[in-house]
């Protein structure tokens, strides 16, 4: 219904001229190609914004949304309230998220997988178990939702795989193992609230747990068939240069079928298409040509227009609430606690600035803050405040946590990379 | 980084270590050197990097043998020379250079997989050098042996890389000057100076093709009828590379060896190993492959491999298998024996399905395929076969250099390039049929193992599987 209206008020030259009733401009009134103009330019405009700042890119992004929407709000106040949320940006926005899940799943590597010994394996799952653990204490104490401690126990891998991208890490050792653990708690987190929700019985939690990794199987061994006896209709969805650009075509495809049926089982939509990407990486081994045809799409248009609509939700306003601020301080207090504990104490990796640095980066959580807040609102467990700390909390430790990550590890690195080439 | 055990502190030593830019040992039989070289490359006293002991005896050089990656022998001796050879080759390093003092004594060096270079040339340090790190030699020595393309050419023909010079040949005794019309022999000494990968391209101009050819073995083990389609593929190839196949013959399967003795060509030599191990001994001897879960074939096999590696027996170049048993559902993710031995094999493996002489050949250029090329040339060259060789644009280089080869061996080949995956554009290759033998490197990062399975339990042409 929304979409319909923004397409109409899109078709509606007026659109261009805001108007202004009771000193507010509704959303419906601005032309939605207006707002996507707006965001196109802060997309544009977030690298220098970010190199500018010598902060990550991930972080300038949602820190220009943040700025913008703070900006926003404090022409609210004065009585011109312009609301850039709509129908078309949500599209685009969660586009992005789906395209960054996918792209996710796709940077897995099961050979690299296979290659760590069962001791690492279970050390990581320790540490993500430990994790989950000590972030639900104080949140229990304080008698606050369980969801509250799922939620700070989560990672967000969105955030972690660029910073570690970005720094050209993560292919080493210690990326890696950083993208498994960040994956990992990415997804059980985000399990865990579905199912904490508590509107499934257990059987069916058990039933679902069970066919996602049966329906994976099932769905690679028909995809390896299909290699197999249709290695013709495969080579043109492979081939980068086919004129009808097939493999784009049914990668998307692929990607929202994935999205699809994930809403059908039951499970945060978004998780279908990490699980697509982890698929495709499963099947493709070598998938150069396809990454490299949905990043300019990715991170040049779709993920930047996600994070600076995040960071658009977020008003610095909000902070100036003692009780906001003391359970904002809380939680990523909790969040760090939680990740650098099982770290430094297991010794996960070789160099203590590798445990320091690893925590550090893993305290960012945004996708498991965005969909436990839906899901808690939902369900009406979070109320209004709390679910509005959370967003805070999320898009401020994406800005705190990957910064800090980034200014202990740097010398580190210089180190460490440039002589061992690994710094874990 | 690689560490390097030197054997011989002598000037050679000496100087070697001097500028050696990898961790090194070097060990010295004489007290006063010892002292004198810790003090030359600023060790202390106690050092660890310069000891004293015997470079022959395997109690000095096995405590100093743990995370040594080459090994460059410098005694004065070719008698001491060729014992450590041995003793380094026992305690498992791979890269052994020996300076050699008689060029009688060449090839007994290299029987133990030893390289080696002729003393005095004035330059060893340098060439030592070259031979720890190819990709950035100067100068090579190269002894020309039977089976080399170049024999029987003029330096003109051989298309040496650019930047290479011939500088002197060393001919029984005698320095002769390289014209570019004289015509390379047997036994020559030709010593090369190089740029860049010059040297390796000229030393495969040079020297035999791979680790197949006339003076290896191909192991085929009998145990049930179908291994006959194993038997006559081998049979095929060992006559057209000079080869001698061996045969592992289990308890209960002599009247099989009977067939087999009754319709292999009296020409091709073989010989036959009677496999009676307990599976205990089995397991003492496949100790190094730490393989789990292994079969008793492949447990067998691997053991009787070993064995044969260990007590410096005939090299073998090639495990011929019969092709597994088609089953009705196919299901790649539960790897069976067969897939475990290929894919955990030190030799290539070949699953036979096709015993007439080959007429094309398929195989996939990766960025490390020397191996693959070196056999593909060779059983193309022996049994006239043409190559198909896929690349993607990354490994031109690798297939520019299949390319040259091709053409110094004179073997057809047809080099493609695809853009797309890797896996699929090869399974597209393989269905069309053309293809008598399938060339692949075993757990290769850019194939899909769960494919490459396919390849051996449902294809339909012979796939040899490289390690």
């Amino acid at each position: 219904m929304e979409m319909m209206e923004i397409v109409a008020s899109a078709s509606v030259p007026t659109g261009l001229a805001p108007i202004l009733v009771n000193g507010r401009i509704a959303s419906s009134e601005i032309d939605p190609f207006i707002i996507l103009a707006v965001v196109a330019v802060l997309g544009f405009a977030a690298p220098f914004f970010a190199k500018a700042l010598k902060l990550p890119l991930v972080v300038g992004e949602i820190l220009f949304g943040v700025i913008i929407g703070s900006s926003l709000h404090v022409l609210g106040i004065v009585g011109l309230d312009i609301d850039l949320s709509s129908g078309m940006m949500d599209l685009l926005s969660t586009l992005g998220f789906i395209t960054l899940m996918f792209m996710i799943g796709m940077e897995n590597d099961f050979d690299q997988l296979r290659a760590i010994s069962r001791r690492e394996k279970l050390a990581i799952l320790l540490v993500i178990s430990a994790n989950f653990m000590i972030a639900l204490v104080p949140f229990l104490l304080l008698g606050l939702p369980l969801m509250v401690g799922l939620i700070v126990g989560g990672v967000s891998i969105a955030v972690v795989m660029p910073v570690l991208r970005e720094m050209g890490i993560q292919r080493t050792g210690f990326g890696f193992k950083m993208m498994l653990i960040a994956q990992i708690a990415d997804v059980a987190a985000i399990f865990l609230l579905s199912f904490s929700a508590a509107s499934e019985s257990g059987f069916r939690t058990v039933m679902i747990l069970i066919s996602i990794p049966l329906l994976f199987l099932i769905l690679f061994w028909l995809a390896d068939l299909l290699i197999w006896y249709k290695p013709h209709l495969m080579s043109r969805i492979t081939n980068p240069t086919d004129q009808a650009e097939l493999g784009v075509r049914a990668t998307l495809a692929a990607v929202l079928i994935f999205y699809g049926l994930a809403l059908f089982i039951g499970i945060e939509a978004v998780l279908g298409a990490f699980l697509c990407g982890m698929l495709f990486s499963a099947i493709f081994k070598e998938r150069g040509a396809m990454m490299e045809k949905f990043m300019p799409l990715g991170y040049g248009f779709l993920i930047p227009i996600f994070f600076i609509y995040q960071g658009f939700s977020v008003s610095i306003l909000d902070l100036f609430d003692a009780g906001a601020l003391a359970l904002l301080f809380l939680l990523l207090s909790v969040q760090f606690i939680s990740k650098a504990i099982p770290i430094m104490v297991s010794k996960f990796f070789k160099r203590p600035w590798s445990n320091i640095g690893g925590s550090l980066l893993l305290g960012t959580n945004l996708s498991v803050v965005v969909a436990g807040v839906k899901i808690g609102t939902e369900a009406g467990i979070l109320d209004e405040r709390t679910s509005t700390v959370l967003i805070l909390y999320g898009v401020t430790s994406c800005i705190l946590f990957p910064m800090l990550f980034r200014k202990v590890f740097r010398k580190h690195l210089s180190d460490r990379v440039g002589a061992e080439g690994d710094p874990s | 980084m690689m560490r390097i055990l030197i054997i011989g502190g002598g000037s050679v030593g000496g100087k070697l270590a001097t500028d050696l830019r990898d961790p090194f040992v070097l060990v010295e039989s004489d007290p006063s050197r010892v002292w004198e070289l810790r003090e030359m490359l600023g060790f202390d006293d106690d050092s660890r990097n310069v000891v004293h002991g015997d470079g022959t005896s395997r109690e000095t050089l096995e405590p100093l043998s743990n995370d040594i990656e080459a090994a460059v022998v410098l005694m004065n001796r070719d008698s001491e020379n060729l014992e450590a050879v041995s003793t380094l080759k026992e305690l498992g390093i791979k890269k052994i250079i020996a300076r050699v003092n008689r060029s009688e004594n060449m090839a007994r060096f290299m029987e133990f997989g030893a390289e080696v270079f002729l003393h005095p040339t004035g330059y060893e340090e340098g060439l030592i050098r070259t031979m720890l790190y190819p990709d950035t030699k100067h100068a090579i020595q190269i002894f020309v042996r039977e089976g080399s393309p170049a024999i029987g050419r003029s330096i003109r023909e051989l298309e040496l890389p650019e930047g290479t010079v011939i500088g002197s040949i060393l001919r029984e005794d005698r320095l002769i000057p390289p014209e570019p019309s004289l015509v390379i022999q047997n036994g020559d000494l030709i010593a090369l100076d190089t740029v860049g990968s010059g040297a390796r391209k000229a030393w495969r101009i040079f020297s035999r093709t791979g680790r197949i050819g006339p003076s290896g073995h191909i192991l085929i083990p009998l145990s049930r009828e179908r291994d006959l389609t194993a038997v006559k593929e081998g049979e095929m190839l060992a006559k057209s590379l000079g080869s001698e196949m061996i045969f592992i013959v289990r308890p209960g399967s002599e009247e099989l060896l009977k067939t087999v003795g009754g319709f292999i060509s009296k020409r091709i030599p073989f010989k036959v190993i009677h496999s009676n191990n307990s599976t205990r001994e089995m397991m003492e001897g496949s100790r190094r492959i730490s393989w789990e879960r292994k079969e008793r074939h492949e447990m067998e096999l691997m053991s009787i491999l070993e064995e044969h590696m260990r007590e410096g027996a005939p090299h073998v170049d090639l495990v011929i298998l019969p092709p597994p048993s088609k089953p009705p559902i196919y299901f790649p993710f539960l790897p069976q024996s067969i897939d475990r031995l290929i894919e955990g094999s030190p030799i290539p493996v070949l699953v036979s399905r096709n015993p007439k002489t080959y007429r094309r050949i398929l195989m996939y250029i990766h960025s490390r395929s020397t191996q693959e090329i070196n056999i593909a040339i060779e059983i193309a060259r022996t049994t006239g076969a043409r190559i198909t060789a896929l690349y993607k644009r990354p490994n031109r280089k690798r297939a520019q250099y299949l390319q040259r080869f091709a053409q110094v061996y004179r073997v057809e080949v047809d080099i493609v390039r695809f853009a797309g995956n890797p896996t699929v554009e090869l399974i597209k290759e393989v269905k069309r049929n053309l293809h008598d033998l399938i060339l692949l490197k075993s757990n290769l990062k850019e194939l899909q193992t769960s494919q490459m399975r396919r390849l051996v339990h449902l294809g339909e042409r012979s796939v040899i599987v490289v390690p």
